[in-house]
């Protein structure tokens, strides 16, 4: 039922509108980029984007997958009653103006709800920016630009936010399956939405920011169930003022404990912070499981310590000692002598991409090191974008995760990282940022 | 609302929910016949379905080492207001752990486990999850807790047999999420090399 709204061949926009910068036009814009069949409603009729106007969805003669409603509140159950007469599939309700304004908004919200229930319409919504699915090419929001296409489903109790993520998402070069701001949620949860990316085709990592979830349980078994990487980030931590607290228990257990207890145990991972949260998810879209051994080759000493300290402090990670076996062969190699084999490798800051690229090779060979971190510091002999090139070769050549830290933000680092993240090498711009990326790809589900 | 004695000791039972030989009296007259039968040192111990926290209102003594003491005391426990008796119980020694159990309103039933004793919202060693859980999560959740190395016999202090948590953990787990409760608080739990043993229970219905 899903597939079939959020892939409509014919839609119906109820509040098309002329108007520059109104929401009725910036979704025309974005519907008007997919294939499905767009007919525009608005009760003034006459003509939109040179196509004609409908007075209403039911003065359409085809049959319509999906409405989406972006009118003023007072309109929307009229609305909506006509999108049953009419047969949709689905309707999305843009518009707000419901439970998240008080009790009479909530009365109509539940209206809307028992209708399009007992009609059997899926409703997104109400108080939503839309869902965008770039893989489709199915645009029904009033997102700004056009998301880039890729494996990350990002499901958010936040419309703003969803904008904003787009919008870095171009700069960090990933891309989404689906973007669904779930609004009120008043038809489809949160936990259909998670179901829905766990079933699609082009999603790798779902990603989620919630706020509060109704039904937690639900929530819960869905993410428990998927096998694909879950990773979360909750707003709204803050305590609730207390009530009077009268156990043990109560006092200690407050809600976003048990929250997050509950995404430990279904297998999602957690993170503080929205950078975080695309850190890990960056990871987790390009590799697979991975055990804790990680190799890390620098031309930079203090990155090598710095990182050093980060690993060990994540008690999960561990830095094993370069075997024998590939000393031998890297000496053999860069015909070097003054490379001192430990783990972190220092390859000296006069490394040229050559030096990276058998450095590399030979950890990467190495059995109990499960992961490569490459980190390089911008010197002056350094050419970023020929190191670039020489990882984003070894990435095609081995399964086994290869991430950057190349430090700086000069033009040239910048080109290369861009390159890297182009191929699905993720960069981080400090060496901290690996450890939380590193840690959830060992939590990957099989 | 707290499940009044009789009917939280039948639930402990019928979980299998292990406590110290423990009695309760109804009249002062029958403190010092049950204390002779536990025998010395006890724990006197007031019970009122209002009062949750004993410690606070006086209610709670330990080391009572004669008749005479255990008379004394539960006189003033049966003057303590709102009191419906007292719980008369053998005292026993061990590392002292906490278990709980909530209903959230999202989630539904919830466990938790940790450090026990008077000082755990200081302490605040305690993790949590959702019920029910199986023993290996009930496992999982005693290694997240620094007290851990308590039960594995830190300093020559005894050593716990780490299933016997394990085992309360399941069936508590298994209580909230079954019965019709709201909070589960035992603490503290004694674990030591006999068992481990649940001697302050509290049950919010």
């Amino acid at each position: 039922m899903m597939e079939k709204i959020f892939k409509p061949k014919s839609i119906a926009l109820i509040g098309a509108n002329k108007r520059k910068g109104s929401v009725g036009r910036g979704i025309a814009e974005n519907l008007q980029k997919g294939s499905a069949r767009l007919f525009y409603v608005n009760p003034n009729a006459g003509e939109i984007f040179k196509n004609k106007a409908y007075k209403k969805i039911t003065d359409i003669d085809e049959n319509i997958d999906l409405a989406v409603i972006a009118i003023p509140q007072k309109f929307v159950l009229q609305a909506v009653k006509e999108c049953v007469q009419k047969k949709v599939k689905g309707i999305i309700i843009i518009s707000s103006g419901f439970s998240e304004t008080g009790k009479e908004g909530e009365k109509i919200q539940n209206e809307i709800v028992e209708i399009t229930k007992k009609a059997n319409i899926s409703l997104v919504g109400p108080n939503t920016l839309g869902i965008i699915r770039p893989t489709v090419n199915f645009n029904a929001s009033f997102a700004p630009g056009n998301p880039p296409k890729g494996g990350v489903a990002f499901i958010a109790q936040s419309g703003g936010l969803i904008d904003a993520i787009i919008d870095g998402a171009l700069e960090e070069n990933f891309g989404f399956s689906i973007i669904v701001s779930v609004g009120n949620a008043a038809g489809i949860s949160l936990s259909d939405y998670v179901d829905f990316a766990e079933k699609d085709k082009f999603t790798k990592v779902i990603a989620l920011y919630i706020e509060g979830v109704e039904n937690g349980r639900d929530l819960f078994n869905v993410i428990k169930k998927t096998k694909k990487p879950v990773v979360v980030i909750k707003g709204g931590k803050a305590r609730k003022a207390k009530e009077v607290i009268s156990s043990h228990t109560g006092s200690l257990a407050g809600e976003y404990d048990i929250f997050s207890a509950a995404m430990r145990q279904a297998g999602a991972i957690e993170t503080d912070s929205l950078e975080e949260l695309f850190d890990v998810v960056k990871a987790l879209v390009s590799f697979g499981k991975c055990k804790k051994g990680v190799g890390v080759v620098t031309n930079g000493g203090g990155a090598g310590v710095l990182i050093t300290d980060y690993i060990y402090k994540s008690e999960e990670l561990f830095l094993p000692e370069i075997s024998k076996k590939t000393i031998r062969k890297i000496e053999k190699e860069t015909k070097k002598a003054r490379i001192v084999f430990k783990n972190p490798l220092d390859i000296l800051g006069d490394a040229l991409p050559e030096r990276y690229e058998i450095a590399c090779r030979n950890l990467l060979f190495q059995e109990n090191v499960s992961s490569l971190v490459v980190i390089q510091t911008p010197q002056i002999m350094t050419s970023p974008l020929e190191n670039a090139k020489k990882i984003a070769k070894l990435k095609k050549e081995f399964k086994k995760p290869i991430i950057t830290v190349f430090m700086g933000r000069g033009d040239l680092t910048k080109k290369a990282i861009s390159y890297l993240e182009k191929r699905g090498v993720p960069n981080y711009s400090d060496p901290k940022r690996v450890v939380k990326p590193l840690l959830s790809l060992l939590k990957v589900k099989k | 609302m707290i499940l009044d004695f009789k009917k939280q000791e039948n639930l402990l039972s019928r979980y299998k929910i292990k406590r110290p030989l423990t009695f309760f009296a109804t009249k002062k007259e029958e403190v010092a016949c049950m204390a002779n039968k536990i025998g010395y040192p006890l724990v006197l111990k007031v019970f009122s379905n209002e009062i949750f926290h004993r410690t606070e209102k006086k209610g709670v003594y330990l080391n009572i080492g004669s008749e005479k003491e255990a008379r004394e005391t539960a006189n003033k426990l049966f003057k303590i207001p709102k009191s419906q008796g007292v719980i008369i119980q053998k005292q026993i020694e061990g590392i002292e752990l906490v278990v709980g159990a909530k209903k959230d309103p999202s989630f539904g039933a919830a466990i938790m486990f940790g450090t026990g004793g008077v000082m755990v919202e200081v302490i605040s060693d305690v993790v949590f999850k959702i019920a029910p859980i199986g023993k290996k999560d009930a496992k999982e959740m005693i290694n997240e807790t620094k007290g851990k190395i308590f039960l594995k016999g830190f300093r020559g202090m005894q050593k716990v047999k780490e299933e016997l948590v394990i085992d309360l953990l399941v069936k508590t787990s298994n209580l909230a999420y079954k019965e019709k409760v709201q909070e589960i608080d035992f603490n503290p739990v004694i674990a030591n090399k006999d068992g481990v043993f649940v001697c302050d229970a509290k049950i919010k219905i």
